[in-house]
């Protein structure tokens, strides 16, 4: 059986408006720092896969507009209009055909140049559910209450996410927005949609990364200790309205495949670090429950562990949609390979990576990556 | 560094069709009927109503007319003036949720609230605004 490796990855800082770059521009940037890091020129790089959003880039058909800047040029390209992780599964699989030995997996998204509220308004049903003016924001707090109510949660617990990931982010360069927040902070900053507060939600944001996927025989030729992908899990849920909000079963059904695939029994013993595409701070608590992360979520919050949680901050120390499932990657890659600088996870070895699109996580994907 | 923006908006006039089943649904606000399928395999019981059983992959045909009055399974507040609230009501009989106003209530009431019934429009239009929002049962 083939396997897939990653040889490499790169992303830009995350921040709030982007305002001297154009999206090929920030595109450009990270995929130049990957070529640049592995060595690997351009025109051995056969395939490639981009996610991106036609409504946030305002233009149709968006990854044609970054093909030159991938290097596509006369090259296999495919688009997911989906978060990021996805086109890694996608990546992964043009490898696992045995078709291609190098895949290039980007991301972009300029949150910054459309009106998030429309966008996301967009994902809503258009008879009866968009004359109500819903975005994801809205549909994120319905979920977040029922939640809280189905597993007694206080805003208390929920706003130790926040609170963790803005401490974490403080080792983080790429990250947007951290700080040393109290739970009253978090609680104090003005609420957007009851109960989720502004910092408990992932802040508008500008930015890109890259990850260059290869077959095992290639990874080999480039290092000793290659970080290998060795399961993934892809799994969607009904529409938001058909189900119970406070389950993530979509979420439980893809770990569940890409630990089978991976081997992994014991997901709270096996996996040493995970990065979790928590948009907002109740989804990571649902996320680390339906992963089997931890039998206890408020005492894992609560407790030194926890820093195995989403070492980066997450996407709530600001990343944007699309770009937060990759990112998660090559956050996870960072780890393994002992390249994540002051958020490193001592001895990591075996790492997850999560992605979620749709409203209220109905498109779910795992990842689990393993360093040899 | 240089800095330039262009704005533009982008406007695309559309027409959706609505299909068997919100056709029934749409055209039934406009009489004060709400109106739900129910699949024949997993009896669950969809509204706003689907043609489609997407559990069981299977078409459904059966209708029935559900009750204005349901449960608040979840509301959020979004700040405005007034404050907008919008709740996830399950309505008597359903195994989906219907998104909606809630209204004839302050926002520091909501945590009580726990049924709710349709308030209707009088000037109905066959539109999910033909409700004008949900009340609570007191
Ligand atoms: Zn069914």
């Amino acid at each position: 059986m083939r396997r897939v490796a990653i040889l490499g990855a790169a992303q830009t800082r995350f921040e709030a408006c982007k305002a001297s770059l154009a999206y090929n521009e920030l595109v450009y940037g990270v995929v130049r720092e990957v070529l640049d890091r592995t060595g690997v020129p351009m025109r051995e790089i056969e395939s490639m896969v981009t996610a991106s959003q036609d409504a946030y880039d305002g233009k149709t058909i968006s990854g044609m507009a970054i093909n030159e800047v991938v290097g596509a040029y006369l090259k296999s390209e495919a688009k997911v209009a989906a978060d990021g992780l996805q086109a890694l599964l996608y990546g992964v699989a043009r490898i696992l055909s045995g078709e291609f030995d190098l895949t290039l997996v980007v991301a972009h998204c300029k949150e910054s140049e459309g009106d998030p509220a429309a966008i996301t308004g967009l994902m809503f049903d258009p008879f009866v559910q968009r004359p109500l003016h819903l975005d994801e924001l809205t549909a994120a707090a319905l979920q977040a209450r029922r939640y809280c109510r189905k597993k007694g949660l206080a805003p208390e617990d929920v706003a130790l996410v926040s609170v963790k990931a803005h401490r974490q982010a403080l080792k983080n360069p790429y990250a947007q927005r951290a700080g040393m927040f109290s739970v009253s902070d978090v609680l104090a900053s003005p609420l957007l949609a009851d109960p989720i507060h502004e910092l408990e939600a992932a802040p508008r944001s500008d930015g890109a990364c890259a990850l260059l996927l290869a077959s095992e025989a290639r990874a080999r030729a480039h290092t000793d200790r290659p970080v290998f992908i060795i399961g993934i899990g892809n799994c969607t849920d009904a529409y938001w309205t058909e189900r119970d909000l406070a389950e993530a079963r979509a979420l439980q059904e893809a770990a569940r495949r890409a630990y089978a695939m991976a081997g992994i029994r014991e997901p709270a013993r096996e996996i040493h670090v995970a990065e979790i595409s928590a948009r907002y701070a109740h989804e990571e608590l649902m996320a680390i429950e339906a992963l089997g992360l931890h039998p206890n979520l408020v005492e894992l919050i609560a407790q030194e562990r926890a820093a195995c949680i989403n070492p980066s901050g997450g996407p709530l120390c600001g990343n944007p949609p699309t770009v937060s499932g990759l990112l998660r990657a090559i956050e996870a890659y960072a780890q393994l390979s002992g390249e994540a600088g002051a958020r490193q996870i001592e001895g990591a070895r075996t790492a997850l990576a999560h992605g979620a699109g749709g409203i209220c996580g109905q498109n779910q994907t795992v990842v689990i990556l393993q360093r040899e | 560094m240089s800095e330039w923006i262009v704005r533009q908006k982008i406007r695309i006039p559309f027409q959706y069709t609505t299909g068997r089943a919100l056709t029934r649904f749409l055209t039934g606000l406009a009489e004060c009927r709400i109106w739900a399928t129910r699949c024949a395999e997993c009896a669950r019981v969809y509204v706003p109503p689907r043609s489609f059983c997407g559990r069981c992959w299977r078409e459904i045909t059966e209708w029935r007319e559900l009750p204005a009055e349901g449960e608040v399974m979840s509301y959020t507040v979004r700040p405005a003036d007034p404050p907008l609230i919008l709740g996830l009501i399950r309505l008597d009989g359903a195994d989906t949720a219907l998104v909606h106003r809630l209204g004839e209530v302050e926002p520091e009431e909501l945590e009580r609230v726990v049924r709710v019934r349709a308030v209707w429009r009088e000037d109905r239009t066959g539109s999910i605004l033909d409700i004008a929002y949900f009340a609570p049962v007191r």
